[in-house]
């Protein structure tokens, strides 16, 4: 009897020994093949041009031959791409640059079953930026301050639909901080939207900062205060929400991501070849001359800043699940 | 500004760059032709490939893209009644009967003649505008939009001479068409109809006309026979029809230039693209003609008007060199090619790089002088093909037409709304309700819908329409429009 429990315990451990042993080797020689990388927005846009650059300066950091495949997979607003990732085979051959502040809340109103992915179980690999929110007016326009819209009974704010990543940071910063909100919507996307706030279609509205330094610094949109955990470099005077007595930080997550379940040691060969490229002269010279702000990040950092998101949302839920419920 | 003019023809005269042009507009003119597959799609297909060029030689290659599609998409309209690209849609109504009458060689000279016309005004405004984009894009909010589209959409009354109501008829449904989808102002699903995802972002353009022009017409075809070219009629020769093309643009001065105001003005606005261009351009044509009524029937000056507001993307190269907004789809995807390449476009672009301006605006050029001369030297031998029996084109324009439909979004739904929409299109023409107007309201619909609810957030005031000049100026001119043909009738009246 004891024999045959031994016997079929040594039975039971043989899978996974061989399996060890597999993994073990494949462990060794990973990567052997190259990896895919997956944009969730179409080629041309910020996503796309961050991933390329940084896939073409991993590939210095990775064994020779092995190249960094950008695909863009596109629809839904991010998410089939982001279900692409997530349903992909967690062996290291494909990750991805994901937009948290743009999934999380759909996954939040709807659950992670029905949103068919749950970002709080992907393996992150790193932070490639985190875009601090800010919330811009027309330079024409009368309101130059917070005591400027906090002086205001009625305050229209330009969105390009509920449900967008605009509309969600509205209501974060209008209801967190008390200013009085009311939409004007249906534009097509930042593009549209900036010469619609030059021409006063709406008082304010709320975007990740970078896209808009040309702007500041031609002094044809003001930066009213900034959602940052600290001030952007380019934006030096303007204050942050937490220097406005507010305790909230509202910013554009593009975080790297493998699949739930990849190895860890197959994670960490990726993070080191990521924080490496980050540090590239080439890359850094992409990243200065495109005046776009690189804010890297290891693995834990990545972690955090989704699960301190995650509360972020938690907390304006009610108001955010009803909309995005419904779409 | 003279140096900056230097590097960019410096560059040009590289055979790389030179053959970057060249491919360019090569792809720019087939992608052009097939339906369904459009310059965007070329685009969106080379950008990743650009990555290892200078910034400058990815320019040409996208500018020859953009510069000849224009042409190529026209090409079909002409030919076969099928818009190789939205933009071109508008080219059909009157580019496809003079190709019955036997005068392809004729419409097709008169279309390049017209576009090239177009890409040059736009090119003068380009360089010689920049200064005033601003005070443009500025005059345009909402509510004037909305009463721009309400202009074109007024057409409507006009544009199904003698058959005024089916011509309402098939507008309103084009508009029904048009609201289908999430709605940006409320957040609503309308008419979903428990479809998962399909119908979320609405009925898709490229599909709906592949099926709307070219199923449709294909499915006439096979009924009726025969070849396009009407029997008995003789067709024009190439050397001749051509040159009298070229001879017609300068006979109707007037709609040439309002055509390319027209695609210039709606190139700088962003959120109205080329679709709406050009068919605001042809109702603008139709309504301030003395004969409306010959519109669709083979009219040279709905082709002019069709086709030189095809400028919309030069005029689009505008503010996104100017201040980095993109204007029209096509030039989104430049803008994302620069930041792919390390510029941040934004209201220092032009002084600080002022060769990749110049480089757009040269590239440009060679594109249209690539397109006409290789694309109408093409185009005359498809024009061949109009003498053909309709039974040799029936299956081959049909697999074409599907594929690219299915190629755009690659999805099998798409075949199936071309297929859905083509039948539909066929049984309106049989029952005589018009094409025309189905199709003006499903383009113009959906932003004029988005127009006036912006209009009426903005201020929370109805009345905004009349109390800004610019848009209490459009409908003056929308009544203007009415009345004229009511006084003319008048006056005619009291004289007998």
């Amino acid at each position: 009897m004891r024999k045959l429990r031994v016997a079929c315990a040594a039975f039971a451990a043989m899978p996974a020994l061989v399996l060890g042993l597999l993994t073990g080797e494949a462990r060794a020689a990973f990567p052997e093949k190259d990896i895919i990388w997956i944009v969730p927005y179409a080629a041309g846009g910020g996503f796309d041009a961050w991933s390329r650059q940084i896939g073409a300066a991993m590939q210095k950091y990775l064994p020779k031959g092995i190249t960094v495949q950008v695909r863009n997979v596109t629809g839904a607003g991010g998410r089939t791409g982001a279900i692409a990732l997530y349903r992909a085979k967690p062996d290291g051959y494909t990750i991805g640059l994901l937009d948290v502040a743009g999934l999380l809340p759909y996954q939040k109103a709807v659950s992670a079953d029905k949103a068919g992915y749950d970002l709080e179980k992907f393996v992150w690999v790193g932070r490639v930026a985190t875009e601090p929110w800010v919330v811009l007016a027309s330079a024409k326009s009368p309101i130059k301050t917070f005591a400027d819209l906090k002086a205001r009974k009625d305050l229209s704010w330009g969105i390009e639909g509920p449900g967008s990543t605009k509309w969600l940071f509205s209501i974060i910063e209008a209801r967190g901080m008390g200013l009085p909100m009311r939409f004007v919507s249906g534009y097509g996307g930042t593009g549209e939207m900036i010469p619609a706030s030059l021409r006063g279609d709406f008082d304010i509205w709320t975007n990740a900062g970078p896209a808009h330094i040309p702007y500041v610094k031609s002094g044809e949109l003001t930066a009213i205060f900034q959602l940052g955990a600290t001030r952007m470099a380019a934006f030096k005077d303007v204050p942050t929400a937490k220097e406005l007595g507010f305790d909230m930080v509202g910013e554009i997550l593009r975080l790297v991501a493998a699949p739930p379940g990849t190895p860890p040691d197959v994670v960490k060969t990726l993070e080191g070849a990521f924080l490496k490229a980050m540090n590239d002269p080439d890359f850094k010279a992409w990243v200065e001359k495109s005046q776009q702000e690189a804010n890297p990040g290891d693995q834990k950092a990545a972690t955090e800043a989704t699960a301190n998101f995650s509360r972020l949302i938690e907390k304006h839920m009610s108001e955010i699940g009803e909309v995005l419920r419904k779409q | 500004m003279l140096d900056p003019l230097l590097v960019a023809a410096g560059a040009l005269l590289q055979p790389q760059n030179i053959l970057l042009i060249a491919g360019g507009s090569l792809m720019g003119l087939i992608f052009g032709l097939l339906p369904g597959l459009t310059s965007l799609a070329a685009m969106s297909i080379l950008l990743p490939f650009t990555i290892g060029l200078p910034p400058i030689s990815a320019m040409y290659l996208f500018i020859g893209i953009m510069g000849s599609a224009p042409f190529g998409g026209a090409v079909t309209s002409i030919l076969f009644n099928i818009p190789g690209e939205p933009t071109s849609a508008a080219s059909c109504f009157d580019g496809y009967p003079m190709t019955r009458r036997g005068e392809a060689a004729k419409a097709l000279g008169l279309a390049a003649a017209a576009a090239l016309f177009g890409a040059l005004f736009g090119l003068v405004v380009l360089i010689g505008l920049i200064p005033m984009v601003r005070a443009i894009v500025y005059a345009f909010g909402p509510p004037e939009f909305f009463m721009l589209l309400m202009f074109g959409l007024a057409t409507v009354a006009i544009a199904a001479p003698g058959n005024t109501l089916k011509g309402l008829v098939t507008a309103g449904l084009g508009i029904l068409l048009s609201v289908i989808g999430y709605d940006p102002i409320t957040g609503v699903l309308r008419f979903g109809f428990g479809s998962a995802n399909y119908l979320w972002d609405g009925i898709n353009l490229p599909a709906f006309f592949v099926g709307v022009f070219a199923v449709g017409e294909v499915i006439g075809y096979y009924v009726t026979g025969g070849t396009i070219m009407r029997a008995g009629v003789k067709m024009q020769g190439v050397w001749r029809g051509t040159i009298e093309g070229f001879r017609e643009l300068f006979r109707h001065v007037r709609v040439t230039i309002q055509g390319s105001v027209v695609g210039s003005i709606i190139g700088i606005l962003p959120g109205v693209g080329g679709t709406v261009s050009n068919f605001l351009s042809y109702t603008l044509a139709m309504q301030t003609s003395k004969h409306p009524e010959t519109f669709g029937k083979g009219n040279p000056e709905g082709l002019i008007a069709a086709m030189t507001a095809t400028n919309e993307d030069t005029g689009a190269l505008l503010p996104t060199v100017a201040f980095g907004i993109p204007g029209s789809a096509a030039t989104a995807l430049l803008l994302g090619a620069l930041t792919l390449h390390g510029f941040n476009p934004g209201p220092l672009f032009i002084t600080e790089h002022m060769d990749i301006v110049w480089a757009l605006i040269l590239g440009l050029l060679i594109a249209n002088v690539v397109a006409i001369t290789v694309g109408l030297a093409g185009a005359n031998m498809l024009a061949k093909l109009t003498t053909l029996d309709v039974k040799f084109l029936v299956p081959t324009i049909l697999a074409i037409s599907l594929l690219g439909a299915y190629a755009d979004r690659e999805n099998l739904w798409d075949v199936a709304l071309a297929i859905a929409s083509g039948v539909l299109a066929y049984g309106l023409t049989r029952f005589g309700f018009p094409i025309v107007t189905l199709v003006i309201g499903f383009v113009m619909g959906r932003i004029a819908e988005r127009a006036f609810s912006q209009s009426l957030q903005m201020e929370l005031d109805p009345l905004i329409f009349f109390k800004r000049p610019v848009s209490l100026a459009l409908f003056a001119m929308i009544v203007i429009v009415f009345l004229v043909p009511l006084v003319r009738r008048l006056m005619a009246r009291r004289r007998a």
